[in-house]
Order: structure tokens, then sequence, then C-alpha cells
């Protein structure tokens, strides 16, 4: 997240108010406000389980934490992935002899 | 006799023999003549003339109408010579005389493009002779008679192919390898009748018909149909016995190409069905199980891998004729199930798949005519440069794929219903494969004819496309079109056909 | 008003469409190309409300056959009018663009998408399925390179083939039943297997989907947009006319909407992303439709008509990068807002419709699914469902804004897009907010009356706390550079089958069958030759098995076939 290369040219009038948020620091502080809502989030659907936050009598609680995690362990197993089945930007271009300087797959 | 439909009385009494006579007697005049056009113009009033007899026929055949039995030089039958029209062979006859008057059509031009000035004439005439075969096969009701019709037919077709030499001369390869095999297949057949004749002592087929029901269990009587089925089955290109066809379909003049399409193996087809079942007869078990367990099998073989074979050709003309030959697969089919439904689904794809190829084999002559070009890399871009003749090519291609309002939908539509009526689900399966094959070898023309851009360095200027090919080759591709959406016409006329094959036969 | 328009009660919609789109093709002036593609789509809008009876209209007596063409009925109406609809704002969107071929395409695709959804039996269905196959492939073809040229045929193999299956199901279920009609099939025979394989193939089933990933991304900038919208979700339409309540079906939209997590993480090409969100999507379709029931068939329609709005919108913002910066590829963009902050601004909205936030359409048409397989008891399918809708919805959305929008600087400073284009994605966010907010408009047409209320402090609660959540974790992985998405790089599908394994069988096959038929060429040449120098030389002169020459060859075949028949002749009954 580096700085732009030239700042102000060619940047639309309308965005230029929010050049800022392309900041690592502004993307830091989304981070921590995104946290600070989730777990102020769950910490209420903890505490008050009977208020009608809670959607079925059987379950309560921060339940909605596990799919959370899937999608993080699902995020990561897209390493495995591309390790697993992953070729050159242009396999099939190259397969079709689109592309013919020499090889490096 | 018949009771004069359209024609005077007179005319109309010897419309059989007359069908086949004025085409023959009008070769020798032909033949004499220097101008090709003068030739031209007597064959295609011969075509005429066989054409409004045809409609003739085929008027006095509809409905319940007795099959017309003609005796020639009024010897009686079983002892002279017969000449029988039903429902059947007039539909054929029709279809015969309607395509050579629209083949000639196309001819003019296309035969002063191929061929040498001095032979034109010949040519017309060798054409007229083979019309007068070919009829002959269509209306005889004689045995021996059909054999010497079809030699009739297949010498001058030998001749006619060769003519292609000019442009390639791998026609003369070709046209010999026809004559050796055209020649085999001519034994077996003349064999089979001399078994039949062997034991019946009959060569009317009618007579041959009730000789043979007391006949049953005789083991000549079975040889007989074997070599009859094989010789037959070898003129109507049936899998395996198709070798001659690819190289004769492709290497001869556009015109003989076309005609023979739309024609040829037609009437063999014809004729297999007028001996299986009017002949011998379904009833018989051995005639049904070769129905079942020889002509099926080929017939599916053939759709499916001469369909794959299409699929490899770079020649435009030899990937067509496989496709033919994938084709005759569906009509043998229609055949093996062996009901009337299968044989009405057989002679409506006969009927159709001569409006189909006549369409296609027709646009690749004017792209021949007027661009010089015949393998499918040559077609990049030629949808703009030729856009009518493209159109045709293309509403014949997907005719023959089988899009719905096309005819080809029609009879594979009837063909899966007579297949399903019988229970035959894998026919259904190998029906649909060859199609998606056919939608590959088809899509591989059409790609290059119409999303391809023209190469820049085209060589050859185009020429405009002659009227008088335009205009054949339209009325065909419309003909798909309007028999596609208003197939009723072409129905009626197989099922009447189905039925004078049923009916004719004696029940055993 | 009425009276005016009473003149179109029962002309189907979809001959505007089409009529519009045959007239387009024909004419050679792009302005008057714009101008039918606005005013066909408003004709069948006319269409559509003029004919206010449901009803069977258009039937077209063949004798054999009694054609349907315009069935309209609760079902049908509701996919029509997504589907006019978004003909309408693809217009809007196109209005910038000079192409004789798309132009007409997209009409003609929209017209026969509209049709198909109209008809009544299968010929009809047929017909109009094929239909859509030919006029959505010029989408494709017409970006003009190689690569978009075989992308074009394999899309096009595999539409023809998923007609010709429909056809040959129909055919099969017309021999047993005697009827062409379309209704409810089931998987009791042969013949429905047959027609779900065929729904399923465009509709994209597991293994069945890889067109979708493949043909989509190669189509042109506005071409996507089209195709995202009416293909699949004819297919949905289908399957919810002809399967509803197959317990199967719970099981394979499931898979459609779990597996495409991992492409939609790693790959590149951001409109590829997009297609593999769509097909997420369709898995939360498919299940709604595996359910059966009111709610969850108006659940299928609901998200069918917001999700061909906010994935066109999605398509749209990206069709519009393309324009203007020649890529979609995650790895060459970046910091587009500050140079295209009104298209960020539409990206976001499609972006949150698809999340599922609430007071965006996506929300309230996903609850019906999630409540329906809740009620209906089917846990599991809830379970997932949710899982998905974190894991695959949210990512791919955040994603595709992440990478184009924000993430890296590339220092790309282009100009923003057409203020056409604008309008067209103005169009579509607006509908994302306006379904949203004032959801009985949704409800009112779905199929079946109903009485929900989506926005309960539950689901409100729960949907943010998922929402947030999701995003955090992206966030997490994008500051802590775990994202998996670190060059161009080609992940394999199923159609690496096809494209290299297939390709190269084939060639091998080709090489062996030549090989196999020289052999056998050779075998039975000496076995002929042996024969015919032994006994007499019945057949032609030298050569005669040279491949230009195969009357030897021929020959045998005769004798060989003579034998068969003689043997079958001789076993036969008398």
């Amino acid at each position: 997240m580096t700085a732009p290369r030239d700042p102000k040219s060619g940047v639309h009038p309308l965005a230029r108010p929010l050049s800022g948020l392309s900041s690592l620091r502004a993307g830091l502080i989304t981070l921590i406000v995104l946290a600070v809502l989730v777990v102020a989030g769950f910490a209420l659907e903890t505490v008050i389980h009977d208020g009608g936050l809670s959607k079925y009598p059987e379950v309560y609680g921060p339940y909605e934490l596990l799919p959370l995690a899937a999608a993080a362990v699902a995020i990561l197993l897209g390493w495995g992935l591309v390790w697993l089945v992953s070729r050159s930007g242009d396999f099939y271009a190259r397969a079709a002899g689109d592309v013919k300087e020499g090889e490096d797959d | 006799m018949t009771v004069g439909q359209f024609l005077p009385a007179a005319l109309a009494a010897h419309a059989p023999v007359l069908l086949v006579a004025i085409p023959l007697i009008l070769s020798a005049p032909a033949a004499a003549l220097k101008s090709g056009r003068a030739a031209w113009a007597i064959a295609l009033a011969a075509s005429v003339a066989a054409f409004l007899f045809a409609i003739e026929l085929f008027l006095a055949t509809r409905g319940d109408a007795p099959a017309i039995s003609y005796a020639l030089g009024n010897w009686a039958p079983p002892i002279g010579i017969e000449f029988r029209v039903d429902g059947l062979n007039a539909a054929l006859l029709m279809l015969l005389s309607a395509s050579a008057i629209l083949a000639l059509l196309f001819a003019l031009p296309s035969v002063e493009d191929e061929i040498e000035k001095d032979k034109r004439a010949l040519f017309y005439s060798a054409f007229l002779v083979v019309l007068a075969g070919l009829a002959g096969v269509a209306t005889t009701g004689d045995a021996f008679n059909l054999f010497v019709f079809l030699e009739i037919s297949s010498i001058p077709t030998y001749a006619l192919i060769a003519m292609g030499a000019g442009h390639d001369r791998r026609a003369l390869t070709s046209s010999f390898n026809y004559l050796v095999m055209g020649t085999i297949g001519a034994t077996f057949f003349v064999i089979g009748v001399g078994f039949l004749y062997m034991s019946t002592g009959t060569l009317n087929m009618a007579d041959m018909a009730v000789q043979l029901v007391e006949l049953r269990g005789n083991r000549v009587v079975e040889i007989g149909f074997a070599f009859i089925l094989v010789g037959l089955g070898l003129k109507a290109a049936l899998f395996p016995l198709h070798l001659w066809l690819p190289g004769a379909y492709a290497y001869a003049p556009s015109f003989v190409t076309v005609f023979l399409a739309a024609t040829a193996t037609k009437v063999a087809f014809y004729a297999i069905i007028r001996f299986s079942f009017d002949v011998f007869s379904v009833g018989n078990g051995f005639v049904l199980n070769s129905f079942t367990y020889v002509i099926t099998p080929l017939a599916i073989a053939g759709m499916i891998i001469a369909s794959a074979q299409a699929l490899f050709q770079s020649d435009v003309r030899r990937l067509l004729a496989y496709s033919s030959v994938a084709q005759v697969g569906y009509m043998m089919l229609g055949l093996g199930i062996g009901t009337q439904a299968g044989v009405s689904a057989g002679v409506l794809h006969l009927i159709n798949h001569a409006m189909i190829k006549g369409a296609l084999f027709m646009a690749l002559g004017a792209f021949a005519i007027s661009y010089g070009v015949r393998r499918i890399e040559n077609f990049k871009g030629l949808g703009q440069a030729l856009p009518v003749s493209s159109a045709a090519f293309t509403v014949g291609a997907l005719s023959l794929i089988g899009v719905p309002f096309t005819v080809g939908f029609v009879s594979k539509f009837y063909l899966i219903q007579a297949a399903l009526q019988k229970g035959w689900a894998f026919a259904v399966v190998a029906i649909l494969i060859s199609s998606v094959l056919a939608v590959f070898y088809c899509y591989r023309v059409l790609v290059n004819l119409w999303v391809a851009p023209r190469p820049d360095g085209a060589s050859r200027p185009v020429q405009r496309v002659p009227y008088m090919i335009l205009a054949p080759l339209l009325v065909l591709a419309l003909m798909n079109l309007v028999f596609g959406v208003n197939a009723e016409p072409i129905v009626n006329m197989a099922e009447t056909a189905a039925a004078a094959a049923f009916n004719a036969g004696v029940a055993p | 008003m009425t009276d005016a328009l009473s003149i179109l009660n029962g002309v189907s919609p979809a001959w505007f469409l089409i009529l519009a789109g045959l007239l387009a093709w024909a004419s050679p002036r792009s302005e008057l190309r714009k101008a039918l593609m606005l005013l066909g789509p408003i004709g069948a809008l006319a269409a559509w409300f003029a004919t206010g009876e449901t009803g069977v209209y258009g039937v077209l007596d063949l004798g054999p056959v009694v054609l349907e063409t315009f069935r309209l009925d609760n079902l049908s109406r509701v996919w029509a009018l997504v589907f006019i609809l978004i003909s309408f704002i693809n217009a809007v969107y196109a209005l910038h663009e000079r192409n004789r071929m798309t132009d007409g395409a997209a009409l003609i695709y929209a017209g026969s998408a509209v049709g198909a959804v109209f008809a009544g039996d299968m010929l009809t269905l047929f017909f109009f399925w094929e239909l859509t196959a030919l006029a959505s492939a010029p989408l494709i073809f017409s970006v003009g390179t190689p690569e978009a040229q075989r992308a074009g045929l394999r899309y096009l193999a595999i539409q023809v083939l998923s007609g010709v299956m429909l056809l040959g199901g129909a055919a099969m279920l017309a021999s047993q039943t005697g009827s062409w009609a379309f209704d409810a099939i089931g998987t009791g025979s042969a013949a429905g297997i047959v027609l779900l394989l065929a729904f399923g193939l465009k509709a994209g089933f597991p293994l069945l989907h890889m067109w979708i990933p493949d043909a989509y991304p190669k189509a042109t900038g506005v071409g996507s947009v089209v195709l995202s919208a009416f293909t699949t979700k004819l297919a949905i339409y289908a399957l919810a006319r002809g399967f509803a309540g197959e317990e199967a079906l719970i099981v394979i939209g499931l898979v459609m909407a779990i597996f495409p997590v991992f492409y939609v993480v790693t790959s590149n090409d951001l409109r590829q992303t997009l297609a593999y969100a769509l097909i997420n999507q369709l898995g939360f379709m498919v299940v709604a439709v595996g359910v059966g029931g009111y709610l969850a068939i108006n659940g299928a329609a609901a998200n069918a008509f917001v999700g061909v709005i906010y994935m066109a919108l999605m398509f749209m913002v990206l069709g519009a990068v393309l324009l203007r910066t020649g890529t979609v590829k995650a790895t060459e963009l970046g910091g587009l807002y500050k140079s295209m902050p009104i298209t960020t601004l539409f990206a976001i909205i499609g972006a949150l419709s698809v999340m599922g936030a609430p007071l965006f359409s996506g929300f309230v048409a996903k609850t019906l699914i999630l409540s329906a397989t809740h009620y209906e008891h089917h846990d599991w399918a809830y379970t997932l469902l949710v899982y998905a809708s974190a894991g695959v919805m949210e990512i791919s959305a955040l994603k595709v804004v992440w990478f184009a929008f924000f993430g890296k600087d590339r220092g790309l400073r282009v100009k923003e897009a057409p203020q056409t284009m604008h309008l067209g994605m103005a169009l579509a966010a607006f509908l994302c907010v306006f379904l949203g907010v004032n959801y009985p408009a949704l409800y009112g047409i779905l199929p079946y009356d109903m009485d929900y209320k989506p926005y309960k402090l539950a689901s409100v609660y729960g949907q943010s706390q998922l929402l947030l959540g999701t995003m955090l974790v992206f966030g997490l992985a994008l500051y802590f550079k775990l994202f998996p998405l670190k060059e161009d790089r080609t992940i394999l599908d199923a159609d690496w089958l096809y494209r290299r394994f297939g390709d190269a069988s084939a060639r091998w096959g080709a090489a062996m069958g030549q090989l196999l038929f020289d052999a056998i060429g050779k075998v039975l040449g000496a076995f002929i030759s042996f024969v015919r120098l032994r006994l007499f030389n019945l057949f032609s002169p030298a050569g005669a098995l040279s491949k230009e020459f195969p009357s030897g060859m021929m020959a045998l075949w005769t004798a060989i076939m003579l034998a068969g028949v003689v043997l079958v002749a001789y076993f036969s009954p008398v």
C-alpha cells in the first residue's frame, strides 16, 4: 500500500478528498474499527441471548464466529490450491499456440 | 391402367414406360450433337418430360389406388416384363426427376467451367442414360430387368465421374474403384437373382413373392436374399461397403456429385426396400433377423464412424461425402427398425437428404466456380464475399445437423419416434451422438465461412455466382426450410410409400 | 393507458426483443441500432404489462404437436420481467459501443431467453434454448482474438449440447407420456435424468460448470453483462418448473455453493472471480429449488430476480474498468477509486447487494432461501449456506472491489467511465437499493403470495455480524499478506479436462487411430494379396489396397458381410 507515484495528476475531482484512503494507516484504522465492532457485536449477543437478538431458542451465542473461522481457513487453503493446480498465466494460450517465446513454466 | 390425372389419357396410359424411354432415346441425339448447349436443352427437355410423367404417376397412386401395372409390349406379366408403380416408387420417381431438373439448371454454368468443350454433348448424353437407368430401376417389376437397369445407370456413371479428371486426376482412380466395386455389387445382385430364379422359376417380382411363400425354410432362397442384400447394400453405400463413395463424390464434376448425392444411393435403397418387403417379406424370420442383427449394427456404426471420419476431412466435398455415408446409416436404421414407422422415417430421410445434400453440394459448386476453393481453410471469409450462396450452404448445414424448422429435424424426429416405438433407446443415443458429431463437422465449415476473417492476401478475385446456379440453389435451400416448417406433404409422401411397401408384399 | 396497451394482450414480449434484434443486425447506422435496443425492451415491457391475465397465448397448432409460445403464469412472469429489465439497462449501458454484431445479438439473446421462459411445451423450449446459445455466441466471438474464438467455440459446443440433450430427453419423455408439455418432470425416469443434465449443463452443476468461468471472462465488456444475466437464470427457471422439490438438487446446490470459494480466492481475472461467485449464487437457487415449497420457490425466484441485477451491475463495473484500463486482472489493477470514483460507488453498491447487506436487494432475497431451508428442517443445508454466504459471496464481492478500486495503487490514472455507462450502472444500482429497502415491491411479484418480514432484528443482527466479521477476516488476510494472490496464475478447473487432457487425448487418439488403421490395412492387405496370389486374380490389378484404391478391402468387406447375412439367415427361425 505505497503512496501513489504522482499523487495529484489524473485524480478525479470527486476522489480528491478521499486520497488518504489508500494509506496504510487508513487501512489499519479500518481494521481496528471492524475488530471493535465485531467483538462488541459478539459480546452483546453473548450477554443478551433472550431479547430477540438470538434467532432460534435452541441456538444462542456467537455461532456466527464459526463461518468466520471457515472463511479464514478457506482463504488460507487457497495457497494449497495455488500450489497444487496453478500454472503460468498464459498456460492455455501457450497450449493453443498463441504464445511462442521461450519456456518458463 | 391409369386414369389420366392431368396428362392426356393416351400419354398417361404409357407413363411408366415413357418415363424411362424418353431419356434413353433422347440420349442418342444428344450424343450426336456438337453443341453442348443443345445437348443440355435436350437433356432438360427429357428431364422435364420425365418429371411430368412422374407427377402423373404420383397422382395416380395416391390414396388407396392400386399399383399401376404396365405390361411391356403387351406380353402379360409373369412371362413378359412388367413395369409396376405404387406409392413407394412414385415418390422416388418424383424425387429423381425433380433432382434431375434442378441439377441440370445448375449444370449449364458448372459444366462449362469444368468439362472440355468437345465432351459436353457426350456428357449430357451419358447423364440421360444414367437418368433412364435409375428411373428404370425404380419402375421395373422384373428382377433381372432391374439388374439390367442397374448396369445401364452404373456404366455411364463411371464415365461421368471420370470426367472430373480435368480438375483432379484422382477422379480416374476413383471412377475405376467405383467401377470395380459397383461391378462386384451388381454381380452379387445378379447371383442372388439367379438363386431366386433357380428356386422359383420366375423373374417377375410379384410372381416371385407368391412362389416364395411356398418355399419357406428353403436355404437357396436365404442365400439368394443374402446376395441381393449385400449387392444392393454396396450400391447404397451401406457402411462398410461405402469405400467407393467418398472418392467418387469428391472428384467427380460438381454437377455429377449434386445429382448422384441426391439420387444414386437412394435408388439402391429403394431396391432393398422393394426386395425385402415385397419379394421377400419381413414376416420371414431371416429377413427380420438380417435387419436387426446385420443392417442395424452396420447402420449405427456408419452413422457414428462415418461422421467421425467426416470430422477429420479437410476437403469439404470429402467431408460431405462421409456425411452422406452417415446419412445412409440413418435411412438404413429406419429400415433396420423394420416397422412401418421405421420404413416411413427411412423414406422421409431419403427425400430430405436429397434436398439437404443437393443444396450443400450445389453451394460447393457455386464456391468452386466463383472462388475456386474446396478446402475448409480456404473458406475463410467467404460469407462476406458470397453471402447468398453461403446462406444457402448454412441452411443446408443446419438441416444436416437437424436444427428445428429444417427438414433434417423432421426426419430425425420421425426416426427417433420410430426407434422409441420399437423400444430401441440405443438407436436414439446413436442418433444423438451422430447429430453432435454433425454439429462439430458443420461447425468447422461454418466458422470458417462466417466468423474467420478473410485472409489479406486472398489470391483469386471473386466472381459473381451465375443465376443459373443461384436459382436452383435457393429453391433447394427454401425447400429445406418450407418443408421443415410444414412437413405435412413429405411426411404424407413417405407414409404412403411405406404403406405401399408393406401392403404390396404377400402375407406369408 | 390500459386501452392503448390492450392491443398487445397475448403478444409474447419475446417477439419485440427478437424483432428489434433482427432489425438491429440489419441496420447499418448505430443511432438506429441504439434506438432499437432501447425500444425493443420498452415494447416487450408494454406487452408484459398488457397481458395481465395468466394463461396460454400464442398457440401454434402444427398437427402432431401443439406449440404454446406464450404461457404466462406466476412463475414465468418473474423471470421474463427481470430479463426485459436487464436488457433495457444493458441497452443504456452499451449506448457508447458501436458494434453491430453485439447490439443485435444481445437483443435476440434476451428475446430468446424470454421466449424460453414463456415456452409451454418442450419443443418451443428447445427452440429458444438453442437460440439463446446461438445468439449469445457472437458476444464472445466479436472480441476477435484467437483465444476468444476458441472460447466461443467451446461455449457454443456446450450450449448446443445442452439443447440436444434437452431435445433427446423431451423426446424420450414424450414417447412415455405422449405429451410434449413442459411441467413437473421429476427424476423417476431416464428421460428425467437426461433433462436434468440438460438443464444442469446450463445451470452450472458441479463438473458441468466449467464453461461459465471459461467463457464469461473472454466476452466483450458489454457482452459479459448480458451473458451473466440470461443463460444460467433461464436454467434455474427450467429447474424450478421441472424439478421443484427434488432432494438431490439440495446436495448439488450445496456443492455449487461451497466449492467456488477456492477459485474465488485464487483466480486473478476479476471477471472469472465473478463467474465463480455466480456459480455460488446459482447454488443457492438450486438448493431452493431442491427444497421446494412456496417459500423456497419464492426464494429461488427472488434470488434470480435480484441476482440478475446485481451480477449485471458487477459485470458492468468491470466492463467499465476493462474499457478504460484494458484489463481486469487483479495483479494489474488497484487504486482506481482515485480516477473512477463514481464507478467505485456503484461497485460498492453492487458488492453490498452481493454480500447481502441489510437494506440491499441481496439480503431480502437470500434470507428467503435461508428461512425456507430452516423451516423445512434441512439443517445441514442451512448451516452450509450460511458458511457459503460468508465465504464465497462476501469474499468475491470484497475481492473485486478491493483489488480493482483500492488495494495497491498501480498509478493507473484513467478517465472516468462514459456517462451512458454510469447511467446504466445507476439504474441497476437504484434497483439494488430500491428492492432492498422497498422489499414488498419484490415480494409482490413472486410466484406465491406470502407474508414474510425480512427485517427481523435477529436476522439483521446476525447478517451484520457475518458481514463485518468476513470483512475483518479479509482485511486481516490482506494486512498480513496472507491472501493467496501474488502473481498472474491460471488456476486449473474442470475445463482442463477438455482443453488440455481432452485435446491431447484427441490428438493422441487420432495418431494412434491412424497407426491402427494403417496396421489393419497392412495386415488385411497382406492377407488379401496372399489370397489373391494363391487363388485367382479376381479383383483389381496391382495396388488394389493403397489408400486411394480400396477395392480389394471392399471386396473383403463384401464377403464378410455376405457371410454375416448368410449366418444370420441360417440361424433364423423359419
